[in-house]
C-alpha cells in the first residue's frame, strides 16, 4: 500500500467510525493485533471502479457488528443478526467513499459494489494476514483490519 | 406544519439511521414513510401526501436517477423536493445529480445538525418561490 493511501485510511477510517457509529478506532501495530486472534471473524468487502479498480475489505470480530448496530440504531434487544450485518456492511461503504474521495480527489466518478459480508475461518485469517495492503486498528478494544487494494 | 418525509434506500439499517436523525434534528417532522427503492418508492408516492423525499442513488429494481426522472415527468410529484444521501464525494456526480432535478446532496457520514440545515434550505427555497 502506499503511504500516502496509509496515512488517508488511518485518519478516514476512524474520522468515519466516529461520526456514524459513535466508536473510537486507533492504528495499531499489526503484530500486535496478530496476538488477539482467537474469535469468530467477519469479512466485509466491496469493488471500486472508474478512476482506478480496486477493493476495500474490513475485517472484525463478530461482536463488534452488534455495537456498530446498536450505536447506529439504538434498540439492542430488536437488532437482529442481519441488522448487525447491514450496519457493518454500511460502516464499510461510507468508509470506501470517503477513502476514495481523499485518496482521488472530488473529481473522479467511482461506481461501487453492494458490500458482502462472510464468515472468516482462523485458517483465512492468518492468510489474509500474511497478505499486503493490511493496516490494524483496535476499535474499542477489539482488533480489526482494513485492506485497501488497488488493481489498475 | 408537520413535514411528511419518504425515505428511499436500499439498506433498511441507513433508512432507520436516516429516520433517527430527523428526529434528532428537532425538526417537525410528520410521517416517515420508506421504500426499499425507487418503485416502491412511486407506489408510497402515489397513496400518500409526502413533503420532502430523501434517497440513495444506487438500488436494486429502481435505482435513486430514474426514480427522479419519473418524479420530474409527473405532475402531481415534480414539485416534491429530493435530497440525495449517498457516501460520494465526487462533484461531477453532484452536478449530474443537480441538473437532473435533485434538490440537495448529503454526504454520510452526517449528522442530525446537517440534515437539519439542508431541510431547512430546501423547504425554505421552496417557500421563497411560493412567496410564502
Amino acid at each position: 500500500m502506499k503511504t500516502e493511501h496509509e496515512a488517508i485510511i488511518q485518519r478516514v477510517f476512524p474520522e468515519v467510525l466516529e461520526k456514524m457509529a459513535f466508536v473510537f478506532a486507533e492504528p495499531a501495530d499489526a503484530q500486535v493485533v496478530n496476538e488477539l486472534v482467537d474469535e469468530k471473524w467477519l469479512k466485509a468487502s466491496m469493488a471500486f471502479s472508474g478512476h482506478f479498480g480496486g477493493e476495500l475489505a474490513l475485517i472484525i470480530p463478530e461482536p463488534l457488528c452488534a455495537v456498530f448496530a446498536e450505536n447506529m440504531l439504538g434498540a439492542a434487544d430488536e437488532n437482529s443478526p442481519q441488522r448487525a450485518h447491514d450496519a457493518f456492511k454500511e460502516v464499510l461503504n461510507v468508509t470506501c467513499g470517503n477513502i476514495l474521495t481523499e485518496v482521488a480527489g472530488e473529481g473522479p466518478v467511482f461506481d461501487l459494489t453492494v458490500p458482502q459480508v462472510n464468515p472468516l475461518s482462523n485458517e483465512d485469517l492468518t492468510t489474509l494476514l500474511q497478505g499486503q495492503d493490511l493496516l490494524a486498528f483496535i476499535i474499542e478494544d477489539q482488533p480489526a483490519f482494513l485492506q485497501f487494494s488497488v488493481f489498475s | 406544519m408537520a413535514i411528511n418525509v419518504l425515505v428511499v434506500d436500499d439498506s433498511e439499517t441507513v433508512r432507520q439511521v436516516i429516520a433517527k436523525t430527523l428526529q434528532l434534528a428537532n425538526l417537525p417532522i410528520g410521517q416517515v414513510f420508506m421504500a426499499g427503492n425507487g418503485k416502491e418508492a412511486l407506489d408510497v408516492l402515489a397513496d400518500n401526501w409526502v413533503d420532502l423525499v430523501f434517497s440513495d442513488i444506487n438500488m436494486p429494481v429502481m435505482g435513486g436517477i430514474e426514480l427522479i426522472e419519473r418524479m420530474r415527468s409527473d405532475e402531481l410529484l415534480k414539485t416534491i423536493p429530493v435530497i440525495v444521501v449517498s457516501t460520494e464525494g465526487s462533484t461531477t456526480r453532484i452536478e449530474e445529480l443537480r441538473a437532473k432535478g435533485v434538490s440537495a446532496y448529503v454526504r454520510k457520514p452526517f449528522t442530525p445538525e446537517t440534515l437539519r440545515k439542508v431541510v431547512e434550505d430546501v423547504l425554505g427555497a421552496l417557500k421563497d418561490e411560493d412567496g410564502t
